[in-house]
Parts: C-alpha cells; sequence; structure tokens
C-alpha cells in the first residue's frame, strides 16, 4: 500500500523546486539591502548597513512607517469588532438569511480592488474624505472585514453552541455570555483575524493610490513611488523591514495558537 | 415552602417550525419537589418541550406558568433554572471552581460568599480536590457532577436535566442514576429530566410523561405507565408487548368477552365497551403462563408451537406460534420453566383475565 | 433573587419585540451597515458612472470595441490564460507532492507555500525587480560566468509579468488543489495496480480525473486573481504592456476619464462575478478550501 501509493520520486523533486522557486527569490532582498554599491545590487567588497542607517534616520519613511501603523491598528480594530459580531450573530441566528449575509460579506475578497478603489474614490471626492485618515481606515477597515468573518467563523464551527445556552441559563445576559463564554473560547480566531486584518491594510497600496495623496502617504505608497521613481537600495531594506513584520506577525498567530491547544 | 403544591404549569404549549408540530398543546403540572421525567424516542419532542421550559425556544402557542405565574416572555438568564446539559456543556476555558462559580459571577455576588458557595456545592457532588482542574482533565462521571454542582450552586427553582447520563457507559450510568436520585431526596428540589431511556425513566422518578409525536399521551407513576398503558405506543415504547386485535361480543361490569381469530378470551375493565366494537388488547410476554404437559389454570389458555426460544441468564425468550393468533412472544423465569424448550415443541399457553389490558389504537 | 423577584419583573420591551434571536440580529448590523454604505454603495457608483458620464447611454461600452480598449483585453486574457496554465502544472506538483510526503516534510514545504502568501506584494515584485532588470542579479550572475553577452530582457515585457504573476499566484492554487487531493482514497490507486495498471495509467486513469474538481476550482480562481491585478503587472511590465487594471487607474488619475474608466471596471467586475458564479456551480466551495 505505501510503496503503491507513494507516488512518482521525479513529483516530489519538482514540488520542492516550485517551493525554492516561491521562497528564495523573495530572499534576494536581504543581500542586496546590505549592499556597499550605490545601486541595487548584491555586495561587493563587504557588507553594509547605510541603507538601514538611511531608512530609519529618513523623516520621510519614518512618517510613513508611522502612518501605515495608526492606520493599520485603527482598520484592524474596526474590521475586528465588526466582522466578530456578525460572524457571532449568523452563526447563532443561523437561517438561510443569515447565510446570504455571510456570502455577501465575503465578496471584497473576490470583486478586483481597483474597481472597490474607484468606486470610493468617487464616494470620498463626494463627501470631502479624500486624503484623510478617517477615509483611509474606514476603506481598509471595510475590506478587512472578510479576513476577520472568515477566521471568527471557523472558530464558531468548532465551538459547542450549547455552551452559550448553559452561560444564559446560570443567568448571564446576552453581552456576559459573550464575554465571558464565546469571547475566551474563539479568541484564537480573532486574534488570527486581527493578524490578518493588520497584514491586509499595512501592505494595501491600490486603494490609497486612489484615496490619498499629500497628508497621508502610507509605506506601501512611498515604496511604489521609489520604485517608479528613483530605485536604491534603501527599498531593499524597506522589503526586508517588511517582510520582518509579516513573519513576526505570522510566528505570533502560530505561537497564540499553539498556546491556545494547550 | 411546601404549601403550594402545584410548582410549574405548562399550559396549551405548542411549537411548530413553518408546518412541523414539534410540540402539540402539551398540558402538564409539576409539584414542588417532584421528579418529573419527560420520555419519549428521538423527534417526540421531548427536547424542544425541555427548551421551551428553559426559555431557549420560544412557544407558538400557550403559556409556562411559575407558582401561578406566567414567565413566557422571560428570557432564559431571569428564569433562575438549573440546567445539566447533554454533553454537559462545561465551559473549556474555566477550571472546575470557575465553572461553578460562574453563575455567582454573573449575579455580581460577593468573592467570600461565591467562596462559600463554591465550597458547598462542590462537596454536595463530592468532587473535592478537583476544583483547579480544567474540564478537558476529568473523565465523564467527574464531569456530569460538575454540571450538577454549577446547575445548582445558584438554588434555582427547579433543576432541568437533558439526557444528562447518554454520554456515560452502562455501568457507569447505572450508579449514577442512583446518586441522582439520592440527591434529590437530599436537595429536595424539583427534577425535570429528559431521557430516551426507558429503564432510566422507570427507575429514577416519581412521575413519567410519555411523549409521542409532540403530544403527551400518558402521565402517570411508573408501575401506572407499566401496568396500565393506555396506548398501544405506551405498551410497546415501556417494556415488550403482544397485541390482540378482538371485537365484543358480551360485556357487563367489570370484564367483557371479545372473540379473536374465532376463539373467545375474557378481559377484566372497570369500563367495559360497548358491544360489537374493536378492541385492542396488550399482553406482555411474562404475564402468559406456558406449560407442556397441561393446561395453565387461567380464565384464556391457548395451544401453539414453540418456534424460536433463547435463553437470557434469568429467563427463557420464546416465539409461540399459534393458529388462532397467530406468533406471541413469551417470558419465563429459568426458574420456574418445568420442560426443556425445544423448537416445535407444542405448548399451552394461559393468562388471567386481569394479566392483559384494553389500551388505546395510537398507531394506526 | 426571591423566587417572587424574578418573575415579577418583566423584560425589557426590546427582548420581546425581537425574540430571543434578535438581539443576535443586532450583531449583525455594524458589519451590515459598513459593508453596504462603504462598500457595495461605491461599488454600485462605478455601474452607475458606466452608463452616466459623460452622458447618460452605452456610449462607453461603445468604446470596447475600440483599438486601444481591445488591445488591453486581449492583454490582459491572454498573460492570465498563460499564468493560469503555468500555474496550475506547477502547483500540481507541489499538491501532489504535499499529499505524497511524509508528515515531517510536509509542514515544511507547507510553510514555504504560505510563508509568500502574506509577505507583501510589493516586497514581492519589488524582489523580482531586483533580479529581472537588464543590470539585475540573475542578468550580472550570467554575464559574470560568461554565460551571455548582453543582458537578457527579463522585464518590461510579458515574460517578466507572467514570471512574477505565478509567483504571487501559485499559493492560492496549491490550497484548493491539496485540499481535492488530500480527499483521494489512495486505496483507489491501490485497486487500480492490484487490476494491473502501471504507475502511469493509474495516475491518468484513477487519479487525474478524480483531481479534476480541484484543477478546474484552482484554475478559476487563478483566472480571476490574474483578471484585475494591478501591483505585479505594473512593477514588471512598466507602462509597456497595459493589463486592465493598470489601464483603469491610468483612465482615472492621468486621463480623468469616468465614463470609460467605470465601463472598463464594470466589465472586469462582471467576467470575475460571472466566472465565480459558473465555478459556484460546479465545485462545493467549501470543499475546495478544504473547510470541514
Amino acid at each position: 500500500m505505501e510503496r503503491l501509493s507513494a507516488g512518482f520520486p521525479l513529483t516530489k523533486s519538482l514540488g520542492w523546486a516550485v517551493v525554492v522557486f516561491l521562497v528564495l527569490p523573495i530572499t534576494v532582498v536581504v543581500p542586496v539591502s546590505l549592499t556597499d554599491q550605490r545601486f541595487l545590487s548584491l555586495p561587493r567588497e563587504h557588507l553594509s548597513l547605510q541603507y538601514y542607517v538611511k531608512l530609519f534616520t529618513s523623516e520621510a519613511w519614518l512618517s510613513s512607517i508611522g502612518q501605515s501603523l495608526v492606520i493599520a491598528v485603527a482598520a484592524t480594530a474596526l474590521a475586528v469588532v465588526a466582522g466578530t459580531l456578525a460572524a457571532i450573530g449568523c452563526w447563532r441566528v443561523n437561517t438561510r438569511a443569515t447565510e446570504a449575509v455571510r456570502v455577501l460579506m465575503l465578496v471584497p475578497l473576490i470583486v478586483p480592488t481597483i474597481v472597490y478603489a474607484l468606486g470610493i474614490y468617487r464616494l470620498w471626492i463626494a463627501l470631502g474624505m479624500l486624503d484623510s485618515y478617517t477615509g483611509v481606515i474606514l476603506a481598509h477597515g471595510v475590506t478587512a472585514i472578510p479576513y476577520v468573518v472568515i477566521t471568527v467563523s471557523t472558530a464558531l464551527a468548532n465551538f459547542d453552541a450549547r455552551l452559550e445556552q448553559a452561560a444564559r441559563n446560570l443567568g448571564a445576559s446576552v453581552g456576559q455570555a459573550l464575554s465571558r463564554v464565546i469571547l475566551p473560547n474563539i479568541l484564537p480566531g480573532v486574534v488570527s483575524g486581527a493578524i490578518f486584518a493588520f497584514i491586509h491594510s499595512w501592505d494595501e497600496l491600490v486603494i490609497v493610490l486612489f484615496i490619498a495623496s499629500r497628508t497621508i502617504f502610507t509605506l506601501p505608497r512611498r515604496i511604489w513611488d521609489g520604485i517608479n521613481e528613483n530605485v536604491d537600495p534603501t527599498m531593499a531594506a524597506v522589503a526586508v523591514v517588511l517582510i520582518l513584520v509579516t513573519l513576526a506577525l505570522l510566528a505570533l498567530d502560530l505561537a497564540f495558537l499553539r498556546r491556545e491547544r494547550g | 415552602m411546601a404549601e403550594l403544591k402545584t410548582e410549574l404549569t405548562l399550559r396549551g404549549l405548542s411549537k411548530h417550525y413553518g408546518s412541523t408540530l414539534a410540540v402539540d398543546a402539551v398540558d402538564l403540572s409539576i409539584g414542588r419537589g417532584e421528579f418529573v421525567t419527560l420520555l419519549g424516542p428521538s423527534g417526540s419532542g421531548k427536547t424542544t418541550l425541555l427548551m421551551m421550559i428553559a426559555g431557549f425556544v420560544e412557544p407558538s402557542e400557550g403559556e409556562i406558568l411559575l407558582d401561578g405565574r406566567p414567565i413566557t416572555p422571560l428570557p432564559p438568564e431571569r428564569r433562575e433554572f438549573g440546567m445539566v446539559f447533554q454533553g454537559y456543556a462545561l465551559f473549556p476555558h474555566l477550571s472546575v471552581a470557575d465553572n461553578v462559580a460562574f453563575a455567582l459571577k454573573v449575579r455580581g455576588i460577593a468573592r467570600d460568599e461565591i467562596e462559600r458557595r463554591v465550597a458547598e456545592a462542590v462537596a454536595l457532588v463530592k468532587l473535592g480536590g478537583l476544583e483547579r482542574r480544567l474540564p478537558r482533565e476529568l473523565s465523564g462521571g467527574q464531569q456530569q457532577r460538575v454540571a450538577l454542582a454549577r446547575a445548582l450552586v445558584f438554588r434555582p427553582h427547579l433543576l432541568l436535566l437533558d439526557e444528562p447520563l447518554s454520554a456515560l457507559d452502562k455501568k457507569l450510568r447505572g450508579e449514577l442514576q442512583v446518586e441522582l436520585k439520592s440527591l434529590h431526596q437530599r436537595v429536595g428540589l424539583t427534577f425535570i429530566y429528559v431521557t430516551h431511556d426507558q429503564e432510566e425513566a422507570l427507575s429514577m422518578s416519581d412521575r413519567v410523561a410519555i411523549l409521542h409525536r409532540g403530544k403527551v399521551v400518558q402521565i402517570g407513576s411508573p408501575d401506572e405507565l407499566y401496568e396500565r398503558p393506555a396506548t398501544r405506543f405506551v405498551a410497546d415504547f415501556l417494556g415488550r408487548s403482544n397485541f390482540i386485535r378482538g371485537r365484543v361480543v358480551e360485556a357487563n361490569g367489570g370484564a367483557f368477552r371479545y372473540t379473536a381469530g374465532g376463539e373467545h378470551f375474557v378481559q377484566a375493565d372497570a369500563a367495559a365497551p360497548q358491544q360489537a366494537s374493536d378492541v385492542l388488547i396488550a399482553l406482555r410476554p411474562e404475564k402468559i403462563q406456558i406449560a407442556a404437559d397441561r393446561s395453565p389454570e387461567t380464565a384464556n389458555t391457548l395451544s401453539g408451537r414453540i418456534e424460536r426460544w433463547s435463553y437470557h441468564g434469568t429467563n427463557f425468550q420464546m416465539t409461540v406460534a399459534t393458529e388462532v393468533l397467530g406468533p406471541l412472544q413469551v417470558q419465563v423465569p429459568a426458574w420456574r420453566c418445568r420442560f426443556e424448550p425445544k423448537d416445535g415443541l407444542a405448548v399451552r399457553l394461559g393468562w388471567d383475565a386481569d394479566a392483559s389490558i384494553r389500551v388505546g389504537d395510537d398507531e394506526a | 433573587m426571591s423566587r417572587t423577584g424574578a418573575v415579577a419583573a418583566l423584560p425589557r420591551p426590546l427582548h420581546r419585540r425581537l425574540g430571543t434571536l434578535g438581539v443576535y440580529w443586532l450583531f449583525i448590523l455594524p458589519a451590515v451597515l459598513l459593508l453596504a454604505s462603504f462598500y457595495f454603495y461605491p461599488l454600485f457608483g462605478v455601474l452607475w458612472v458606466s452608463v452616466a458620464e459623460p452622458k447618460p447611454g452605452l456610449g462607453n461600452y461603445a468604446l470596447l470595441s475600440s483599438a486601444a480598449v481591445e488591445r488591453v483585453l486581449l492583454t490582459t486574457a491572454r498573460i492570465s490564460a498563460v499564468t493560469t496554465a503555468v500555474t496550475i502544472v506547477l502547483g500540481y506538483a507541489v499538491a501532489y507532492a504535499l499529499v505524497h510526503l511524509s508528515p515531517r516534510a510536509r509542514r515544511w514545504m507547507f510553510l514555504g507555500v504560505l510563508l509568500p502568501l502574506w509577505i507583501s506584494v510589493l516586497a514581492r515584485a519589488f524582489a523580482w525587480l531586483t533580479l529581472l532588470r537588464s543590470e539585475g542579479v540573475v542578468n550580472q550572475l550570467l554575464q559574470a560566468l560568461g554565460l551571455i553577452q548582453e543582458p537578457l530582457h527579463l522585464m518590461w515585457n510579458e515574460l517578466g509579468i507572467t514570471i512574477g504573476m505565478v509567483h504571487y499566484m501559485l499559493p492560492y492554487a496549491i490550497l484548493p488543489l491539496y485540499a481535492n487531493m488530500r480527499g483521494i482514497d489512495a486505496r483507489l490507486l491501490a485497486a487500480a495496480r492490484g487490476l494491473g495498471a502501471t504507475r502511469l495509467q493509474a495516475f491518468a486513469r484513477v487519479f487525474l480525473p478524480l483531481s479534476l474538481p480541484g484543477i478546474v476550482g484552482a484554475g478559476v480562481l487563478v483566472f480571476i486573481f490574474s483578471l484585475g491585478f494591478f501591483v505585479t503587472p505594473a512593477i514588471l511590465g512598466g507602462n509597456r504592456i497595459l493589463m486592465i487594471a493598470q489601464y483603469i487607474s491610468i483612465q482615472i488619475l492621468d486621463l480623468v476619464r469616468w465614463g470609460l474608466g467605470a465601463m472598463m471596471a464594470t466589465v472586469l467586475m462582471a467576467a470575475v462575478l460571472t466566472l465565480m458564479a459558473l465555478l459556484a456551480r460546479i465545485v462545493d466551495f467549501r470543499r475546495l478550501f478544504g473547510a470541514h
């Protein structure tokens, strides 16, 4: 049996080759960011941290990082509250109508961002919300709701509905049942959703290209300008920082999930 | 405490989902301190009924009264009914002590009072020493006790139990039945118990309500139900029974004669049925006497042949083929069986006029 | 907690009007309101603009037959199709390997598949830029090794875009393919071999047909994502090769031609939603993503 189902040896090598193709190119930014040259290339004589120094002393880059952080945190909060409540509501009511609501809430994952960017650009023009924190936070928060709905719904699928009934029967109000029983038990799903929502906002470019210009200049927006105007190794340092932040967040999520499973 | 006799009253309680009737106009009165079991097969509406009492399901029609006051619109958290859920529904993120303390904490009771009452409840169900454990670190029986302590700690009006023993193995189930019964006597609280297990219902309850297709078909003490089932369903669901379809030929005070398969039989009955009406008689396998060499000295006798038989330690179970009534199930205590059962053996059967009972035909 | 107290205190009217579950409808409300006003409403605004500006009517849609628009649509369809084909072939190999690996090795391969999924698409496109430029790492290496004299043109053409897009799409193909393959009973292959089929025959006649739903699902998904893709094509294609998303952004941000841009966006959205609806009829989504 084992031998019969083992598959072809060649496909395993091919599989690993594809995975190398997936991972290796990304790592090229690490040596490039440490280059001693003045242009985008591998280091020649020695490694140098000059571009990291440049990055972390540049007011423009630091301000973009700060703005991106503020926006991502606020958008995450918005998406987590709305998405978690909605997922719980749909799970508890559980009728054909809530099933439809759940599907509709996933639409932002399917519709190309460029289409939405056009729409929200026009709406913000009309409401005078272009280039404002509120405008970007709302757009990012709303498009992050699906991530939270998915992770929280997955957590709820494994949550025994009787626990909520038990809490109510023991005298807990809807709010008490939510905070004392439901939330503690689906926390890993909420945390995962929060991390995904954060990464979504932190990396988002297309919407920002349309609805932000001067006051709001997020990190992805500055990278975009850098790539299109003057490519220098500072960009590689930025890319490394971005990758490290993502890895740290995913490690956090993993550690959290593991701890919760005990 | 004892001045009010009836505690919980269900009045015309119904629940329909679309066009399906889950519970159909149930009337029920439950006295203070009673142990009442709602017994029925799956889909009979017993769990829906319990969920309506607990407040999780809104009745389509009817009323629920506690001490004569309507509580139908009260949300579950305001009813003060303790409940033991199927599978226990212990909070997996809380320790035993915190599970038990839950109801007191959401009521904002002072910390030392909580500690005192949790200790009391934990002692009541003999769980001392396990307070710091998480539910997943407990055995099934221990989890069941935590669920009990959690449901009793806030001194509820009454205790609802939804198949609380169904997750346990047979031996443990027997032990916990005894414990539950003694707990009921110690706390003096009204217990409403839902199960599909007849043995459990008969051995623990003061009264059993049998549910079938959303209706209460009969309510009474366990021996009442077993000895005097009102309908074919009850006779069949509680234990086993043979059924004889007959027609009344003659009725007088306290008994009537009927024909079935061309022969006459006698049936004791306080309320004699009308002449020439169709009747259904339930006859339990253990109420039939059987002999190989002579006729039993009973009001009704019949001859037949053993078609199949099996030995069950304390008794023999036989299927006896009769020309008059077709196959009949017979059960004889092994020590009272005077002959060696054999396939094809000719036997005589007999039963007294009050060994069988007339039942309503609700299976049509 | 006296008995009469609990019974006499009737619930707040809200409970009565909303019923047992009513409160939970209130939970759904914020998300629904947010999405309705800040997602779906502006999205319908795009549809509206496409038939209302610069003048009411279907004038914008008549532009679909113009040479420039036609070229953009063709380019988009061609690049998306090639990307999808390459992604599915490579993704199939990875999913197949995943199914047949030991659990330990599988965890590592999974890590390799999932990590890129969460790394900034900009960072990834930038990495490809440093690799593929004419004075980029690949050309430098090949020249240093003496394999080529002149630098190869690896980007600012469809090749570069396709490489970057395949790299981006692979995880999205691998996950549904793997979810589907995991559901194929290994005993079926053993049975086929027992009946005299060679390894290749067992694969072609048993495994491949059973993995077809995964291929269709992953293929449609990758194609849909490719159609509306913006960042990677824009960076690796420069302004020379225009796919629809970049074309739309130029119409709006540089040329302020709202009618044309909104029309193209509507066409894009219609194409994506139609494909998704078709996919939903063929494949069960929950199974596609391995839920439950």
